[in-house]
């Protein structure tokens, strides 16, 4: 177990160096000079230069490359061009908002679309399955930034049950209190994908003969659909899992934007309009990393719950689709 | 007098409802096996021989399917008005099934040991040690050497032959009556076929179990059965011991499946003798005999009037209008 | 002379595949209804002027903010006093072409570069998936977004960052599928008869893969009608006064207290389309499915 983790690891580096490249590129394309961005207009164009020869700016692509990346290693992630302060600190800053929400609404979904996709299966059609997968496809057919206003529209502004802005500074209810719309908004979505996935995988577990075997043998019906079929079904679902997170971040940034939540969408979105190349360097590909990480997490414990994958896989992440 | 039958069929009837119709996959079905004997039902696919082990079992899903007719008379019970927690009893102790591929009959993310202690905690009352005990007794008692070690390992690690001894461990862990084996042999490779065979005699011995074993393959049925029941398209066609069936067999099905085995002695230019035509649509069987449309020697009455099953002579009983009256269609098989 | 035999029976299989396919899907009522909504959107978007009441471009700010049903605006007007009926009606014509351009341009590129990828193998297979991990470790919409900025608003330029942005998943799932069938018999067989690698690509192993690029594709439709409406939502995407659903729902946003309905009947018509390509995309996958029961 241990030297395929190692294994896996040493993958991911040539994956992350991509991350990087891409994201310099791109952002060096960005039409518009972060230095006289930064300057205003009222700015000559000495001072422009200035400032452009100090951030290195002039230097050649691959140069900067070369420098970004000694940093990368040595944790710097440069400083940020409008705020004046290391990229780093920022994205502390703000990333345990943009956490604390992700993995509100991760949770959310899988308590829910999980137990409702086992259930579907095991009652497949009834009217209990019926209408939980009509909801769930309607559920992934909103796009996340209207439920949001829907819902903000209802509770917020109709109701006045709930906040709609910010996250809340008056200790933890507070904050609970403003997490609940936000990701309510986003766990919809991903719970439907979890409980249509969580259906169609256990359906096809059902189907097999150690299922028939596992009934044979007398054992009651919540043993066999839990301990047999589920654990089975397991790994795809939690491939899924993990593809979903990449989702549940891009709603994020949305959902951020919505609800003001202090988050590093909303930091990256307005990065981006003030030409802030650092930050939106150090956010977009910490956001890849984290995600990235989290994969790698997923394909682990999918190799832990599989004895077969443990015994002696030799594959890539290209060995699977 | 105690009756010597460890379970008796009356007249099983089950049914699956499907988009395109009812298909009648089992339409009225008897028969009984007596105590430690062995008795084997055999037929083509879509004959619904599975499909009566899975009724037995209480094992048919529904919907789409339904068991709308007979009695299943198991010590002393009714097993088709038993209710859920009765037949979860019964399953895996009193009567036990094991299926055709070990492989995929196997949960592949636990231990052998495991699935079977499983087999075992699932209806006696003794503790995790006890059961681990019993499970690598029975290991052992279906002739898997190491035992104690082989206990933690994964089906994935056990060859063909191992594997499908010890899925019979498990059916026979907590020492059933009625142990239910479905093509335990087709998967195998010959010779491994007969060792498990060889097996499954020499258990029947030990514990005097009934064993009922659903299978297409005429060998089996000669090595290990007292009894055979040939179904057809839902129903029997004809029900005797195993040599009478050999050495006297009247219905025209079974002649054609005793044609078909090639003969080691014929010519190698000898035509392989085949049965005409193909098993019906279940969905639209109608009042006549079933197998009317294939049988060389179908006449009217056979395509207007399904036969009885009648006792020809003592244990011996066919459904064919012309086997139980009319003498003549023996001699045509000689010809 | 085997090839060709081999060739004209699959011909007459796939025939009949394509008969019961289309019976197998008609059948299933879901994926109907799905196949009618998107031909109500395609029919919107096709004659918009027809279905219009209003010019949808039409400003009037003394109209500004009626509610639905009021002085013959169907579903009110927005901040401008535009009809909010009628812009919902042109803007379907953002949102199909949008939705099949994209989808088209990642899968085209996508499929090629999993074909490379799957059949060559080696160093070519090896660059080409690590690119693609390398855009798979974005979220989606930060990659559109990162893209759009560099290009700039506009129709064009929406439909190029959203390809781009799919072409991984495509070239991943042919990839996976090629390797799959790479490995089966018939193909390895064309090989030892010296058919060249490209025939073998097209002919034999691209139609082998196709259902599951179908399904894909059209759910991916649904995809990228929710991105197009995403990046117009943040602003990047079309701009006004070209409608797009994205951009009502925007300035459905800013006004959400004093005129909900713009943005309840903007996200309401997203939904529905793309709630139509899923159900049509799900009967088009189990109707394609060999398990299933008939």
């Amino acid at each position: 177990m241990f030297k395929y983790t190692l294994k896996r690891l040493v993958q991911l580096i040539p994956t992350l160096f991509i991350v990087v490249l891409i994201v310099f590129i791109i952002t060096r394309v960005i039409p518009g000079d972060p230095a006289a961005v930064m300057l205003g207009p009222q700015a000559s164009v000495e001072d422009v230069e200035n400032l452009r020869e100090k951030l290195g700016l002039n230097e050649s692509i691959w140069s900067q490359l070369g420098d970004y990346l000694k940093g990368l290693l040595k944790g710097d992630l440069g400083d940020s061009y409008y705020y004046n302060e290391p990229v780093s600190d920022i994205i502390a800053e703000r990333f345990p908002a943009t956490f604390v929400l992700s993995i509100s609404s991760m949770i959310i979904s899988l308590l829910v679309g999980i137990p409702i996709g086992v259930i579907s299966a095991t009652k497949q059609y009834s009217k209990f399955d019926y209408i939980t997968m009509i909801l769930a496809l309607i559920g992934i057919s909103m796009p996340v930034f209207w439920l949001a206003l829907m819902l903000v529209l209802i509770f917020s502004v109709n109701l006045g049950w709930l906040p709609s802005v910010g996250m809340g500074s008056e200790g933890f209810v507070d904050i609970i209190k403003h997490l609940i719309l936000p990701s309510i908004s986003l766990a919809v979505i991903s719970a439907g994908v979890f409980a249509r996935f969580t259906r169609s995988s256990m359906l096809d577990i059902i189907k097999e003969d150690y299922i028939k075997t596992a009934n044979a043998k007398g054992l009651k019906q919540k043993v066999v659909v839990w301990k047999h079929a589920f654990k089975n079904a397991l790994p795809p679902i939690i491939t899924i899992v993990g593809i979903q997170f990449s989702s549940l971040l891009s709603g994020a940034i949305l959902t951020e934007t919505i609800f003001s939540w202090p988050g590093m969408g909303k930091l990256i979105v307005d990065a981006i309009e003030k030409r802030d190349y650092s930050l939106v360097q150090g956010g977009v590909i910490f956001v890849a990393f984290v995600y990235v990480i989290i994969n790698l997490a997923v394909d682990l414990s999918y190799a832990l719950l599989n004895p077969k994958v443990r015994a002696g896989f030799e594959g890539t992440s290209e060995g699977r689709k | 007098m105690m009756s010597r039958k460890q379970i008796e069929v009356k007249n099983l009837k089950t049914h699956f409802n499907t988009a395109s119709g009812v298909v009648k996959a089992v339409d009225g079905v008897s028969f009984s096996i007596d105590k430690g004997k062995t008795l084997g039902i055999v037929g083509e696919s879509g004959s619904g021989k599975s499909v009566t082990a899975s009724s037995i079992m209480g094992l048919i899903p529904s919907p789409p399917g339904e068991i709308c007719g007979g009695e299943i008379i198991f010590e002393g019970k009714d097993l088709l008005k038993c209710k859920k927690d009765e037949l979860l009893d019964i399953r895996g102790k009193d009567i036990a099934m094991i299926f055709q591929d070990p492989m995929t009959a196997l949960n592949p993310v636990f231990t052998v040991g495991a699935q079977i202690s499983e087999a075992i905690l699932a209806h006696q009352k003794i503790s995790k040690e006890e059961a681990k005990n019993l499970a690598i007794k029975a290991l052992e008692t279906v002739g898997i050497p190491d035992a104690k070690s082989r206990y933690k390992s994964y089906p994935h690690e056990f060859s063909g032959g191992m594997r499908q001894r010890a899925v019979i461990a498990m059916g026979i862990v907590c020492n059933p009556k009625l142990l239910i084996a479905d093509e335990p042999t087709t998967a195998l490779d010959v010779t491994i076929q007969a060792q498990i065979l060889e097996l499954m005699k020499d258990l029947q011995n030990k514990l005097d179990t009934s064993i009922l074993i659903i299978t297409h393959d005429l060998g089996v049925i000669w090595e290990i059965t007292d009894y055979v029941m040939v179904m057809y398209a839902g129903r029997t066609v004809e029900y005797a011991d195993t040599i009478t069936l050999y050495d006297r067999a009247k219905h025209p099905y079974i002649w054609g499946l005793l044609d078909s085995v090639p003969n080691l002695e014929d010519g190698k230019d000898k035509v392989l003798n085949t049965i005409k035509g193909n098993p019906p649509d279940l969905r639209a069987t109608g009042d006549g005999c079933n197998f009317a449309g294939r049988c060389p020697y179908a006449q009217d009455i056979c395509r207007k009037k399904q036969p009885e099953l009648l006792e020809i002579e003592p244990d011996h009983f066919v459904a064919c209008h012309f086997q139980t009256f009319d003498k003549t269609l023996e001699k045509r098989r000689g010809e | 002379m085997e090839e060709n035999v081999q060739l004209n029976l699959e011909l007459m299989k796939k025939e009949q595949k394509a008969n019961s396919f289309i019976r197998k899907l008609l059948r299933n009522k879901t994926a109907v209804i799905g196949l009618i909504i998107i031909l109500i959107t395609i029919i919107c978007a096709l004659f918009s002027p027809l279905l219009s009441t209003h010019d949808p471009n039409k400003v009037n700010t003394v109209e500004a903010f009626k509610k639905p049903g009021e002085d013959g605006h169907i579903l009110g007007t927005d901040e401008y006093g535009r009809d909010l009926y009628s812009r919902i009606v042109y803007g379907s014509r953002i949102s199909i072409i949008v939705g099949v351009l994209a989808t088209s341009l990642g899968a085209i590129i996508g499929i090629i570069l999993g074909l490379i990828s799957g059949y060559k193998g080696g160093i070519t297979d090896n660059i080409i998936m690590r690119l693609m991990d390398g855009m798979f470790a974005f979220p989606f919409i930060l990659l559109a977004i990162v893209m759009m900025t560099v290009l700039g608003s506009g129709l064009q330029n929406v439909v190029f960052a959203i390809g781009i942005a799919n072409i991984p998943s495509y070239a991943r799932i042919v990839r996976g599928q090629v390797l799959v069938v790479k490995e089966q018999d018939y193909c390895q067989a064309l090989v030892a008869l010296g058919a060249s690698k490209f025939k073998i690509v097209f002919n034999h192993i691209l139609p082998n893969i196709l259902s599951s690029i179908i399904v894909y594709a059209t759910l991916n439709i649904a995809g990228a009608i929710i991105s197009e409406a995403a990046l117009s939502f943040l602003g990047l995407g079309i701009q006004p006064p070209t409608p797009s659903w994205g951009n009502i729902l925007k300035s459905g946003k800013d006004y959400l207290i004093t005129a909900p309905h713009i943005a309840s009947f903007s996200g309401l018509a997203i939904l529905m389309t793309v709630l139509g390509f899923n159900l049509f995309g799900d009967g088009v996958r189990d109707a394609l499915d060999p398990k299933q029961k008939q």
